[in-house]
């Protein structure tokens, strides 16, 4: 019987998403002169190369992984640690959208303290000071010093 | 002689200087914090150097690649977990030393062989670097698209556990290079309606998002799942706290030979500083006269492993240098620095800025003292640094990669892409994809596809051109053999697996 394992979940997606960009994105996304005549002059080409080539070592993966499915089995994957690690993730995307809204330091405070407590510090004196050093080098060096003009939101 | 007495005085000022010390001391610092890579570390100074002078901000960079690769071997040595991916050897015996409460022992033994293996390399660069650039000069489209072909090959081949996963990343990044405006036709491709990804993705973003942002979420996934850290208290007694002459020179005929090692893989590109440390600490317990010592304190494995990783900084550089070619990821990370400070690598580079190139090598050069007085000083202190908790790191490298990926382009659309590819290189890193080939073939992509296009141009369409020049023959040779030589050895390896599991 065949048992699918992480490979084979990763080259199908990969495979899948090769075949989308050379048949839909591609056609897509990137215009077709009518004067192009010869070949090396046309801008798909490399796209179109690229993405064979990942459908190609895709289909490899899939179906190397599906000939070694027998030893995922004995490494059971553990959903927890992708949740944690997509959780922060959405705390990134949380931050970089409020980074434009309410501003550049008042969202990475926020999101500074979203992950200290996370990563399970839990005083609020460490967290303070940590704040206040943290945000006032990145303001000595990226607005005094490099002159990074900050994008203007609600806040600061 | 003229270009470099030009190169004197366009190096020996003070904030060119002061630009090496300040990034050999940030690089030891980061690369010392476990979970901080040297690559890293350069992903975070990039977006200080953008308002600096080209040698300064290479400079910069250099001192912090040096730094960071001999930071690693800190914690490896303190606390068993090694800075850096290229500290792993160096932790074999360095911590057996530690144990035995002669950790001073083998972090200076660390310092004056990576510091040696770093020198020697060096020199081989300075020597080997200008003549290669003179032979790359006659190479024309069709040799140039080969020798990229072979190397990405290398590349990704051999810069992770499964070669095929290499592969795949490898054709990611191609893919993720084409977009942007086409080169020949200015054609818009892949732009989904954003102006911005004219120019193509932006190099620091990716990188800081890749190298950076991915560290992060892969230490989030381990909150509270560290493990306990146990210090060895060092010996009172001053020869355990002291490399004496007659143990400096049993270890010089293992760091020469680990040199030699390291400085010739590390001219291949792909090849990167643990595979050198390992093969430089494999054939010094050959040569030893006491193998047994190896894996129980032996000084000799940390200098073996220690030149051995560091004598591929200055080898990684001669690809890069002279055909523009990176040979690992830190290379990669400073090619980009280079472009960003609008040096373009590969051999017109020795042409049109041949003052900078020597500046160059004097801040190489000038990195190894550095790093030699900035470590023995450094190691003193080290102890506390390394335990500074993960708590307070990962958030504050977060903010610094945002504040960075805004500040290249003073643009929102940059912090995005900097998620993004956080994201990308996360997922890839769990299941085990290595991350260098993408960024390496990304950053190849637009020489690869010129090249390419140029040669079909001037051949009416017809691939053979590749094969009827010699170069360009040679290299396509060499990459047939080298498929078909893989394919063969993993065809080997699946029938000893499958006969092993049988017994």
């Amino acid at each position: 019987m065949v048992k699918f394992n992480r490979d084979t979940m990763a080259g199908s997606i990969l495979l899948a998403f090769s075949l989308i960009l050379a048949f839909i994105i591609t056609p897509d996304q990137v215009e077709m002169h009518r004067s192009v005549a010869l070949l090396a002059l046309s801008p798909r080409l490399f796209c179109y190369i690229t993405a064979g080539l990942l459908g190609l070592t895709s289909a490899v993966l899939i179906i190397a992984s599906l000939k070694k499915g027998h030893e995922a089995d004995a490494h059971p994957t553990s959903w927890e640690p992708l949740l944690r690690g997509l959780f922060c993730t959405a705390i990134a995307c949380a931050y970089a959208a409020l980074a434009g809204i309410i501003g550049f330091f008042v969202s990475t405070a926020l999101a500074m303290t979203a992950f200290l407590l996370y990563f399970g510090v839990r005083r609020w004196v460490g967290i303070v000071l940590f704040l206040v050093v943290v945000l006032g080098f990145i303001y000595v060096l990226f607005i005094q010093a490099l002159k990074v003009v900050m994008p203007d939101g609600l806040l600061y | 002689m003229d270009n470099l007495m030009a190169a004197f005085d366009m190096f020996f000022q003070f904030h060119v200087v002061a630009g090496v010390f300040v990034g050999v001391f940030l690089g030891i610092i980061l690369g010392s914090i476990p979970g901080l890579t040297a690559t890293m570390a350069i992903a975070l100074i990039i977006p200080m150097t953008f308002t600096l002078d080209p040698v300064v901000s290479v400079g910069l960079l250099v001192g912090a690649y040096k730094g960071g690769n001999y930071g690693g071997s800190i914690p490896a040595i303190l606390l068993n977990t090694p800075g850096t991916p290229a500290a792993s050897a160096t932790l074999l015996d360095g911590h057996e030393l530690a144990k035995q409460g002669k950790s001073l022992k083998a972090l200076k033994m660390a310092i004056y062989s990576s510091v040696m293996g770093d020198t020697l390399s060096d020199l081989v660069l300075i020597l080997v670097a200008p003549p290669l650039a003179l032979i790359a000069l006659k190479m024309g489209p069709p040799e140039m698209a080969a020798l990229i072909f072979l190397s990405l090959l290398i590349i990704t081949t051999v810069s992770g556990e499964s070669m095929i996963k290499g592969l795949i990343v490898g054709a990611i990044g191609l893919v993720v290079g084409t977009i942007g405006l086409d080169s020949v036709t200015a054609v818009r491709r892949f732009g989904f309606g954003f102006p911005e990804l004219d120019e193509g993705i932006s190099l620091v973003p990716m990188l800081i998002g890749l190298f950076a942002v991915s560290e992060f979420l892969i230490n989030t996934e381990s909150v509270g799942m560290g493990k306990v850290v146990q210090f060895f208290a060092r010996s009172t007694k001053p020869e355990d706290n002291r490399v004496s002459g007659k143990e400096f020179r049993a270890c010089v005929p293992p760091i020469l030979l680990s040199t030699g090692i390291g400085t010739l893989l590390g001219a291949i590109p792909g090849i990167g500083p643990s595979i050198a440390a390992f093969a430089g600490y494999a054939q010094a317990k050959k040569i030893s006269k006491h193998p047994e010592r190896f894996g129980k304190g032996a000084l000799e494995g940390v200098a073996a492993a220690e030149s051995g990783n560091n004598a591929v900084c200055g080898a990684n550089l001669i690809p890069l240098l002279t055909l523009g070619i990176p040979g690992d990821i830190g290379a990669a990370v400073l090619l980009g620095a280079f472009m960003i400070q609008g040096l373009h690598p590969g051999p017109m580079l020795f042409q049109e800025n041949i003052v900078t190139v020597y500046a160059i090598f004097m801040a190489l050069m000038l990195a190894n003292v550095f790093n030699y007085f900035i470590g023995i000083f450094y190691i003193r202190f080290a102890s506390k640094v390394v335990l500074i908790p993960k708590g307070y790191i990962f958030p504050a490298v977060l903010a610094f990669c945002f504040f960075g990926a805004y500040g290249f382009n003073q643009s929102l659309f940059d912090v995005w892409i900097v998620v993004i590819f956080g994201l990308i290189g996360y997922l890839l890193r769990r299941n085990g994809f290595p991350l260098a080939p993408l960024l390496i073939a990304f950053m190849l992509e637009p020489i690869l596809e010129g090249a390419f296009r140029q040669s079909l141009l001037m051949s009416g369409g017809s691939m053979a051109i590749f094969f009827t020049h010699p170069i360009s023959g040679t290299f396509l040779s060499l990459a047939v053999v080298g498929i078909v030589w893989m394919v063969i050895g993993g065809i080997r390896n699946a029938k000893a697996k499958a006969k092993n599991t049988l017994v």
